[in-house]
């Protein structure tokens, strides 16, 4: 009896030891492809440890579920010619590698790392210097970016792709990375439910975050700084942005965040300091921003008169050029509560809310809206004359376009 | 004329309306950085002060102050001294103790409050504003005999450089909006030096951005060489004409 047990936990033992995954190391020096070789002998779930070098193997296609742990950041070069690793398989693990100079071309998409059909991968780690796209996902779910510090190639916005880019990829997490200098920094296109959160997109050469028909994300303490045409976001629903930064996104066709036929969806404690237009909203429907913070841009809330039934409360509007311009009579939209620097009302009740009600939209603003040419009085004593008045006597700009309860202090 | 003009410019320095205007001026200007939480809303603020006040202070003053040293002058004209020296020698001192007034307070406020980046532009348009207007004052106090309506006058056009003809500008582009008119803004705006200093302004504090496809068009023409030639010229021309007319005005005047 007791040696039929001890060969059966013999067995046992041994057949966990013979399925216990396998550590292959990969040195540079391992004959011509190293790393094919390598990917040749490895069975599903085995780990390639890759030493330390320079690897120039092509194209890199992992079919079977496998890690590859880079020590020391060995630098995969692509050589300006093709893809340098696709994934096609699920369980895909890189972790800790550099990959540069990923081919160009017009016809396809060559990406440092590009995933097809493949889920549950791990992406954490990696430097991709000089890439045209840096990680693209195909029709990839439940992966994990983490970490990854992206910077794109010198080169012209049509040579250069985009940093993160999802295609009908849901369920991922992208967190904590950092992209620099792509054409778009994070491009989401038919993905829902992502989790998008602490990544830095900066210095891209058109948006720092680009999504379309992306439902139910969430984009979390992001920061979004200095990029070509800001942030644009479109046709999707169920969106939340909160606590992310949109700083400096300055130019005659730059937006803070662009929002285009977004609907039920929550903008909650931003910061947005310094860009031409702080928010644009298009053709907008049911959605929340509260709390904001804008500061310094230029005009802090540009809606066109197609948005409806949003919600604007407690914000701070502070040193904007412009608080609030609008295109037409008709507003369909709430404001209350909000702080706005430039409200010269008073407090009776001592409660802190203003006992007047707040028109954020000036006459200048009116004025150009209509007639944009006449933005050569911006400043001029002419203009501060005209929105004395406007304040005094109320008719040009739209009725109800006002905040009844504005705050007296700023929200903190 | 070194003569004159150190003795004229010195009995007008000596005058508390200057001391007393140089000294709000600084109080003024240094005000506002403590009041706006922004240094760049704070020199855009100072900026307008500098727009609103300066061609006022500077035309009423020098108007009231050659009707006042009309007796002087007449003094002066007794001795052999060429009539060209006096005018000049007037002209100078006057526009001179402004600029002194000015300068110093504007200046000291953006040094000690901000990191000096828009101190030239400042400075330069407020020599150019106080060149400008010291001149245009000079041709209506030697065209327009009668203090009271010399005075009025200068109101006048004071309000006029400032408000009235920015109306005109809305007017003209409310009546041609149908047409592509977006490149003749700045060329508007080149028959008012108020506004010209304004538009030379926001262009360097990077407003631009904010004024679409005219701050396009107009930023193009600004930021190319002849377009800062030709503003620069027409500044240079504001101050030198009204000067030459006066100048002729002031030979042939019979005192």
């Amino acid at each position: 009896m007791n040696k039929k047990l001890s060969l059966f936990f013999f067995l046992i033992c041994y057949s966990l030891f013979s399925l216990k995954a396998n550590q292959i190391r990969v040195f540079p020096k391992n004959g011509i492809n190293p790393i094919h070789a390598a990917l040749l002998i490895a069975k599903d779930y085995d780990t390639l440890l890759v030493q330390t070098g320079t690897y120039a193997e092509g194209n890199i296609l992992l079919e079977k579920p496998i890690t590859l742990i880079g020590i020391n950041y060995p630098c995969i070069d692509g050589k300006f010619k093709g893809e340098v690793f696709t994934v096609s398989a699920n369980y895909v693990t890189i972790i800790g590698f550099r990959i540069i100079n990923s081919g160009y071309s017009d016809l396809n998409d060559f990406a440092a790392i590009q995933l097809m059909n493949s889920d549950f991968g791990k992406f954490i780690n990696n430097k991709l210097e000089g890439n045209y796209f840096g990680i693209f996902l195909h029709n990839s779910h439940y992966n994990r970016i983490e970490k990854n510090t992206i910077i794109g190639p010198a080169r012209v916005q049509n040579k250069v792709g985009n940093g993160i880019h999802l295609w009908n990829s849901s369920h991922n997490l992208i967190l904590n990375n950092h992209i620099k200098k792509h054409r778009d920094g994070l491009y989401f296109e038919f993905s829902r439910q992502v989790l998008i959160a602490n990544n830095t997109s900066e210095e891209n050469l058109r948006y720092g975050l680009h999504f379309m028909f992306s439902d139910s994300d969430v984009y979390y303490m992001n920061s979004f700084i200095n990029n070509g045409a800001g942030v644009a976001v479109m046709y999707s629903h169920h969106v939340t942005m909160a606590k992310n930064k949109f700083i400096h996104n300055w130019g005659s066709s730059a937006y803070g965040l662009l929002l285009k036929d977004i609907r039920d969806s929550k903008v909650l404690n931003n910061e947005f300091t310094k860009n031409t237009v702080a928010i644009y909203m298009d053709g907008c429907s049911r959605s929340e921003l509260i709390k904001n913070n804008f500061n310094n841009n230029g005009y802090a809330l540009r809606m066109q008169s197609n948005c409806d039934d949003n919600l604007i409360r407690l914000n701070n509007f502070r040193a904007n050029t412009f608080d609030y311009a609008t295109n037409g009579f008709m507003v369909l939209n709430s404001f209350n509560y909000n702080y706005w620097d430039k409200y010269t009302g008073y407090d009776l009740e001592k409660d802190g809310i203003g006992d007047q009600g707040y028109r954020p939209m000036n006459l200048l603003t009116k004025i150009i809206e209509e007639y944009p040419t006449t933005i050569v009085l911006l400043q001029s004593f002419l203009s501060d004359l005209l929105n004395l008045l406007e304040k005094v006597l109320p008719s040009l700009t739209p009725e109800n376009l006002i905040d009844n309860n504005p705050m007296m202090n700023p929200i903190s | 004329m070194m003569k004159i003009t150190k003795y004229l410019s010195l009995s007008i320095l000596k005058s508390r309306f200057m001391v007393s205007y140089g000294f709000i001026l600084f109080i003024l200007c240094s005000g506002l950085f403590f009041l706006s939480n922004d240094m760049d809303k704070a020199i855009i603020g100072i900026h307008n002060v500098l727009l609103i006040l300066v061609p006022l202070v500077v035309m009423i003053y020098s108007v009231s102050q050659i009707y006042q040293s009309n007796d002087f002058i007449r003094l002066l004209l007794t001795q052999p001294i060429k009539r060209k020296v006096i005018f000049y020698s007037q002209y100078i001192s006057n526009t001179l103790v402004l600029l002194l007034v000015q300068t110093i307070p504007i200046a000291l406020s953006l040094i000690l409050f901000s990191d000096g980046t828009y101190l030239f532009p400042i400075i330069l348009n407020l020599v150019f504003l106080t060149f400008i207007f010291s001149s245009i004052s000079s041709l209506i106090a030697y065209k327009i005999n009668e203090k009271v309506r010399g005075i009025g006058i200068t109101i006048f056009l004071g309000i006029y450089f400032l408000a009235i003809y920015d109306g005109l500008i809305l007017l003209i582009i409310q009546l041609m909006s149908d047409y592509p008119i977006e490149k003749y803004g700045i060329l508007l705006s080149l028959f008012n030096p108020i506004d010209l200093c304004r538009i030379l302004f926001i262009f360097k504090m990077d407003i631009s951005a904010l004024m679409g496809l005219t701050g396009a068009i107009m930023e193009k023409f600004i930021g190319s060489g002849l377009g800062s030639l030709i503003i620069y010229a027409t500044l240079f021309l504001w101050a030198v004409i009204p000067l030459v007319f006066a100048a002729k005005l002031f030979n042939k005047k019979d005192y």
